[in-house]
């Protein structure tokens, strides 16, 4: 009787034993160090500081500027065509992309349609940071002949002739001059355009170019106070941090699998990608060149070190004419990397806020899914210009499982 | 904040340890100067260019007013430079000089290299520092 009592005790101690010992191990792979803590702290939503001030946009924060920008967002008649609008390319649905490799504007584009949620936080906008603001970035497609493709006198018109538009433009920047008068003021005119169009403005005087410029200035402005407000929301990759700093361990494994958690462990460890996905958002928004596939159609790209002079050269940058910040609030400007060898080939830093949903990838949409982007990284190709910043990691095709799997946790409601 | 040179720590990868910034003067590598840096916002912020100041002597402890200080750093951890291009921007008398264009993009470990050029003489310096 004593010996069947052993007999049929052994195995149940076993189990026990392999039970607890499985529930140790689950926890040692589940448990953070102080400093993961504080990693993951650094990355949390909730962590987001209030977007401050844009000393170059005098109406930055402005209720009457963020609705009337919002409606200037939305309304395609602000292109050559009657068609176009910023949402054609920015759409809510999708995260304010598009879904497509490179966006089409007029005509097929050169870039993808990056999120606008958060963007406001970067320091430079598009993907070579071309524009030192938001509201120059927003000037830019405008007038490009691949995108919305009108011209300066055709906006301003557009705005002198609507009721709202008028009215609200007023109340922000005062009257507007007597666009009505056609001699002074073509219908089509603009330093960019066809042939026509740039002939018409050069017929304009220099005074006018710049009430005009001013105008136009002031479009993005108003666009910029309404992109400024959009921002994402809370993923489950943040209620997981929540419940990890409020110690809930019950609550973080419901929200996290073991897959996610070791994506999560790779992505602020061995797989680095904390060095330039930092922050709440996820980027630390400068450029960096990681070896990404020439487009055939565009060619080797320069990227960050084109866009140097152009940034330096614009009208619309911080220190220009149409900018109401003072020298001192223009830091980035006087101060951003210029070194050839480190901008050359590079392009900005994408948040990672949405990322599953934001398909396809990279400047010029070179990847369709995440799993490409992994296993490039995973590669580590040769660069056709410039060096890369891609460190060499040792990422097994399962962890690029894991962290694909915590990529999907960054998704928000919008 | 002002930095020390010493950062015999541990630390791990992502230089999230706590090393501590000793209000120290350094010297620089060849012992020809004496410099304390202090950030103008203390602690330092994190994403935000901001101005330090930098206080150089000569080994003896006399301010040098006429130097020419080249100013470079970045993560060597993570092998990446500052966000940034700091520079000298203003002498302001008594041996100290203003640096603006510092931005940290990150928590972590990072460094301020330091040339320094007094007439004929010159040094560098690296300030270590953690930045939370």
């Amino acid at each position: 009787m004593k010996r069947f009592f052993i007999l049929v005790y052994m195995p149940i101690l076993f189990v026990m034993n392999a039970s607890s010992a499985a529930q140790i191990k689950s926890e040692q792979e589940t448990a953070w160090t102080e400093s993961q803590m504080k990693q993951l702290n650094y990355l949390w939503i909730k962590n987001l500081a209030p977007l401050g001030s844009d000393p170059s946009n005098s109406v930055a924060n402005e209720k009457t500027a963020i609705d009337f920008g919002k409606k200037i967002f939305f309304d395609p008649s602000f292109s050559i065509n009657g068609k176009i609008s910023c949402s054609s390319c920015h759409k809510p649905e999708l995260y304010f992309t598009d879904g497509l490799p490179r966006s089409i504007g007029r005509v097929k584009t050169r870039s993808n349609a990056p999120t606008l949620l958060g963007a406001a936080y970067s320091p430079w906008f598009f993907w070579d940071g071309r524009a030192d603001s938001q509201w120059a970035q927003a000037l830019g497609p405008l007038e490009h002949v691949a995108e919305h493709a009108g011209n300066r006198t055709q906006y301003a018109k557009i705005i002198w002739n609507k009721r709202e538009y008028k009215k609200a433009y007023e109340k922000l920047f005062g009257p507007m001059p007597r666009l009505s008068d056609k001699k002074r003021f073509p219908d089509n005119a603009g330093p960019k355009g066809d042939e026509q169009v740039r002939h018409q403005w050069s017929q304009m005087s220099a005074q006018d170019q710049v009430q005009i410029t001013t105008i136009f200035a002031n479009l993005g402005k108003v666009l910029a106070a309404y992109q400024r407000t959009l921002k994402p929301e809370a993923a489950r990759f943040d209620a997981y941090v929540e419940a990890l700093i409020a110690q809930d361990s019950k609550k973080a494994n419901k929200l996290f699998n073991a897959e996610e958690v070791a994506g999560l462990k790779l992505f602020i460890g061995k797989a680095m990608c904390v060095i330039c996905h930092n922050g709440p958002l996820l980027s630390t928004y400068e450029f960096k060149n990681i070896g990404l596939p020439v487009v055939k159609e565009l060619g080797v790209e320069q990227g960050r070190f084109r866009a140097l002079r152009e940034v330096t050269l614009s009208e619309f940058n911080c220190l220009g004419k149409y900018s109401s910040a003072k020298e001192s609030d223009c830091a980035e400007l006087r101060f951003m990397k210029t070194m050839r060898d480190e901008t050359m080939g590079a392009f900005k830093i994408p948040t990672l806020r949405n990322v599953a949903k934001t398909a396809p990838y990279m400047h010029a949409g070179q990847f369709e899914t995440l799993s490409e982007v992994l296993k490039h990284y995973q590669k580590r190709p040769i660069t056709r210009v410039g060096h890369t910043d891609l460190l060499v990691t040792d990422l097994s095709d399962n962890d690029l499982k894991k962290l694909e799997a915590f990529l999907m946790t960054l998704t928000s409601q919008n | 904040m002002q930095a020390s040179e010493s950062m015999n720590h541990q630390h791990d990868m992502h230089g999230l340890s706590s090393v501590p910034n000793i209000p120290t003067p350094i010297y620089s590598e060849k012992k020809l100067f004496k410099l304390t840096l202090t950030s103008k916002i203390n602690p330092p912020p994190l994403s935000k260019i901001h101005q330090w100041v930098l206080h150089l002597e000569t080994a003896e402890g006399k301010p040098i007013e006429q130097a020419h200080v080249q100013v470079y750093g970045g993560m060597p951890m993570h092998k990446h430079g500052f966000p940034t291009h700091p520079q000298v921007t203003q002498s302001l008398g008594k041996g100290n000089y203003l640096i603006d264009g510092i931005k940290f993009s990150m928590p972590g470990h990072w460094e301020i290299w330091l040339n320094v050029q007094v007439g004929k003489q010159r040094d560098k310096a690296i300030v270590k520092l953690n930045i939370s």
